[in-house]
């Protein structure tokens, strides 16, 4: 019951209307709040941190600033793929433990900023997708379309490995 | 027309007193030329009644100007308060006769030393809602004499006395509104406290320096001001007290003894302490309550004292004597007012010596009003007029005191926008590199392009230079905390101990300074407590009885060199070989130099003397020294003569964020390896390549054997070769525990700005941060000790 009202106010804190950056993942479209979202960058060789979370595939240079580079692919276990031209690196911002840090996460490509009004977004189902329902804060419909809204502080948290979720997640599409 | 005129330069009046603050002669003769303005026949024309106010107004402001009021905040609430009663007047068209009696009858009064009458005209003010002076006389009247009733109570009353100081901290203080404010309150108070304890311990040699005094005095003004604005109620008490005593002692009531000193260094301390509960309560901690009442009775039972203790009637004469005779003292006190207005040719040599005899004189009649001030005795003697005096007073001023920090006038930035900026210069550097090595560019052979390129290169490294140099800054406020620490360790060990200081120009990185400075505390407290002996002991040894601590920084060949010199007894080389010998550190058959038992000192736990003090002697610091410096990658050395003294060296690098590293290649990825953990590189040979059963792999390099960690299974990724003669090995160390890393290629050695990797990935197991490679890409930093412990 508690965790349903907390969904819910999820649901709400998605302000009467709202922008988000959609962008592919595997055959699914996803979107991320626009505040979020610090810029977009072409995907560029990444420098591989030994001893990292999988997901986690390295670190690259923006403009004087190292920082980590998480491939969504293998944080939510989809297969991997070789990167063409259309891959980006979203940079995004996320609660740190001293105030917001810029993590880059890999796209297979970017696709829009939409506008979604509250009524178009709805509680993500329990078998909404092959992502942990955590990371999820809600099913956006525009123009025939389905979005995944991904609360990414939750998606790039720490600890949360790949695998960790995936016998969850086989557990819900068991469902 | 003329009144339209009048109000709008009685507006400016009202603006310039409202910016005025005491002190600002500028401001002051700002409203002199105001009045002059007013009084000019054509402007007032038929508005005679504005005369008698004008004339009061003007002679506050001179009062002002000649420093007259004891209070100068409470002098210029009065002007502003004429200033009010003069736009009333004009707004009802001169009816308004009350005003001019309200107003206090300055010359004869406020001139005085005593100005009651202007704290009572103060305090009616603040009483009565200013437009209703002169609508309500009897208001008024009963009010003023019931702020002359309690004044006669107690003349130093204060408003914020009435609050229970010794209520909980911070009582109804809502810090989640302005956390920023605070939290700037905090770090600008303890600059302040800095400044005040760095200042304190100069007046205590010379006690009667006005500017030294006022340089305290500031500053706790600020905190007053800044912490009543807050709501701080006790740490505004504290202030106000503090700063009441230095008043007196700037009105030379009095001159700050040793035991005042004490206080305000403990006040100092006291006000530290708040600001670090301020801080826990922002935090959100429950701050822990603090003496404030006992503290504020130490305050004032000394003020009492000081007080009833008159400098002696003779001091005071003695003093006026030679403010009036314009003598040089030693002090050097800035040039007299007299001597700047003959200077300027304003008044004739022969005019000054008729008001000093004036002034003599006038000193012989009223001995208890203390010596007139020159300038008025001059404008008495209509030799020169107000504002050649106060411009004068100005220049005699102009002088600041020497805290000013020389080098030009600062700014204060955010280190966050400083290193967004060190880290796109950098950037730059590595646009301009590529630009310059794109095979395209230097394809063109135009003249233009080449010399652009050229252009381009020179400023790109020049900017790199500043960037670089933003960050650094001078020792000297390190240094200048010392200060403090020796005299008030001199008191507790009962020794004379002089601190000179050399060198506090050299510049550190900014980061460092806060490192550097427990260590250097800690060495300063042995040297102090082991090394300086008592008076009667050095005087016995024949030496100067007054101990010498010497602070020296300098640069040297890349570091930042600090000595610390003291001409104590020096290190007792027997005590020390038994106590290593006592800790099996040597053995029986050990010969070690002096040199290297001077330096087991540094070790955990290792203490010589004979009993612990509260100071030190507990074999801690040392080694927390030690540690503290190889964290900086710096080195701690210790010299020692018997007799004559020791010193201690520490060598720092310049700076935190730049190292010089070895890049070496491993598969598709590079690597930096620290070259101050290098020890050498080398192709084995097959034969000196060993397996031993259990202990894994190792190589034999001359005579010792060396364990082998190959870099590409310790961090999973492919090599370009497996066989180590057909690789390299880099044999490194940490803490004298050497191993070999197995390594594809080494490309060479090269300067690096060190990156954290964000909190994601920090603290893993070999990594110690990322560097940004000529080519724009991103190297890993090897933590050399963090693959011993794999």
């Amino acid at each position: 019951m508690q965790e349903k009202n907390s969904d819910a106010a999820d649901v709400r804190a998605l302000a009467t209307e709202h922008k988000c950056l959609t962008f592919h993942l595997a055959d699914e479209l996803y979107g991320l709040d626009i505040l979020k979202v610090r810029e977009i960058i072409g995907i560029q060789e990444v420098t591989k941190v030994p001893g990292a979370e999988e997901y986690l595939i390295g670190v690259i240079n923006l403009r004087g600033k190292v920082i980590p580079v998480a491939d969504l692919r293998k944080r939510f276990v989809l297969p991997v793929r070789e990167y063409d031209v259309r891959t980006c690196i979203i940079v995004v911002e996320i609660a740190g433990e001293a105030g917001p840090v810029a993590i880059g996460i890999v796209v297979d490509a970017v696709d829009a900023v939409v506008n979604l009004r509250d009524e178009q977004v709805e509680k993500a189902p329990v078998f909404a997708s092959q992502v942990n329902r955590d990371c999820i804060r809600g099913l956006g419909k525009f123009d025939k379309q389905v979005v995944i809204l991904l609360d990414i502080d939750k998606v790039c948290a720490t600890g949360q490995t790949a695998a960790e979720d995936a016998p969850e997640r086989r557990g819900e599409s068991r469902n | 027309m003329s009144q339209e005129k009048v109000v709008q330069v009685l507006n400016d009046l009202a603006a310039d007193v409202v910016m005025l603050e005491p002190g600002d002669l500028a401001g002051l003769g700002q409203l002199l030329n105001g009045l002059d303005e007013l009084e000019k026949p054509e402007v007032c024309l038929g508005l005679d009644y504005l005369h008698p106010l004008a004339e009061k107004l003007r002679d506050a402001v001179v009062g002002i100007i000649y420093d007259e009021f004891a209070e100068s905040e409470k002098s210029i609430l009065l002007l502003s308060s004429l200033i009010t009663e003069m736009q009333d007047a004009l707004r009802n068209g001169g009816t308004s006769s009350v005003a001019p009696e309200l107003a206090p009858d300055l010359p004869e009064t406020a001139f005085g030393p005593e100005n009651d009458e202007t704290t009572v005209v103060e305090a009616v003010l603040c009483a009565t809602p200013v437009d209703e002076i002169g609508t309500d006389m009897s208001a008024v009247e009963s009010t003023a004499a019931l702020a002359v009733e309690s004044q006669e109570e107690d003349r130093e009353e204060n408003p914020e006395e009435d609050l229970a100081v010794d209520e909980e901290l911070f009582a109804g203080v809502d810090f989640s509104q302005d956390e920023d404010l605070y939290q700037g309150f905090i770090a600008e108070s303890n600059e302040h406290l800095d400044t005040i304890e760095e200042n304190i311990l100069s007046l205590e040699q010379d006690p009667e320096n006005l500017e030294i005094l006022n340089s305290i005095f500031r500053p706790f003004h600020t905190i007053k001001g800044v912490s009543g604005f807050m709501n701080l109620k006790q740490m505004n008490v504290i202030a106000h007290h503090l700063e009441n005593l230095l008043d007196d002692a700037r009105n030379k009531k009095f001159y700050l003894d040793g035991a005042a000193t004490d206080l305000i260094l403990d006040g100092v301390d006291f006000l530290k302490q708040m600001l670090l509960q301020l801080n826990h309560a922002i935090c959100g901690g429950q701050p822990e309550p603090m003496p404030v009442q006992s503290f504020l009775n130490r305050i004032d039972t000394l003020h009492q004292v000081l007080l009833g203790v008159e400098p002696a009637q003779a001091a005071a004469a003695v003093f006026s004597e030679s403010y009036a005779e314009d003598e040089v003292d030693d002090l050097q006190p800035p040039p007299k007012i007299g001597e700047i207005l003959v200077r300027e040719g304003a008044i004739s040599p022969a005019d000054l010596e008729d008001a000093l005899t004036e002034q003599k004189t006038s000193a012989g009649i009223h001995p208890e009003q203390g010596p007139r001030k020159i300038g008025k005795i001059l404008v008495e003697l209509k030799k020169t007029d107000i504002k050649t005096v106060a411009r004068a007073i100005r220049q005699q001023q102009q002088p600041q005191p020497k805290e000013s920090s020389g080098g030009g006038s600062a700014i204060k930035v955010d280190t966050e926008k400083l290193d967004n900026l060190v880290d796109m210069v950098g950037e730059l550097v590595i646009v301009q590199a590529m630009l310059k090595q794109d095979p395209d560019i230097s394809a063109l052979t135009t003249r233009k392009v080449a010399e652009n390129m050229a252009q381009l290169s020179r400023i790109t490294s020049s900017l790199q230079k500043v960037a670089m140099s933003l960050r650094m800054v001078p020792i000297k406020q390190t240094f200048g905390k010392m200060v403090r620490l020796v005299r008030d360790l001199a008191k507790k060990t009962e020794k004379e101990i002089e601190l000179v200081m050399s060198g506090e120009e050299t510049e550190i990185d900014r980061n460092m300074v806060d490192l550097i400075y427990d260590p250097m505390v800690h060495m300063i407290r042995n040297s102090a407590d082991h090394g300086i002996e008592k008076p009667e002991e050095r005087r016995a040894a024949g030496k100067n009885q007054v101990g010498t601590i010497t602070l020296k920084a300098f640069h040297g060949g890349g570091n930042v060199i600090i000595e610390i010199v003291d001409d104590g007894r020096g290190l007792n080389v027997e005590k020390i070989r038994k106590k290593a010998l006592e800790r099996g550190m040597i053995n029986e058959h050990d010969q070690p130099s002096d040199q290297e038992l001077f330096n087991m000192i540094l070790a955990p736990g290792f203490s010589t003397a004979d009993k612990i003090t509260d100071v030190s002697g507990r074999g801690v610091g040392m080694d927390v020294v030690k540690k503290a410096i190889e964290k900086l990658r710096g080195v701690v050395e210790v010299d020692s003569t018997p007799g004559q003294g020791s010193v201690v060296t520490i060598k720092v690098p310049l700076t935190l964020a730049i190292i010089d590293g070895m890049v070496v290649i491993v598969g598709r990825e590079r690597y930096i390896i620290p070259t101050l953990n290098v020890v050498e590189s080398l192709r084995p040979l097959p034969e000196q390549y060993h397996t031993v059963q259990g202990q894994g792999e190792l190589i034999r390099v001359r005579d010792r054997l060396l364990p082998l960690v190959r870099l590409h299974q310790v961090f999973k990724c492919e090599a370009q070769t497996t066989e180590p003669w057909q690789a390299l090995v880099v044999v490194v160390e940490h803490e004298s525990e050497q191993f070999c890393l197995l390594v594809d290629k080494l490309v060479g050695k090269q300067e690096i700005v060190i990156k954290s990797l964000g909190e994601r990935l920090k603290d893993l197991p070999g990594i110690a941060g990322g560097a940004i490679m000529g080519d724009g890409r991103v190297g890993l930093i090897l933590d050399v000790a963090g693959l011993v412990r794999r």
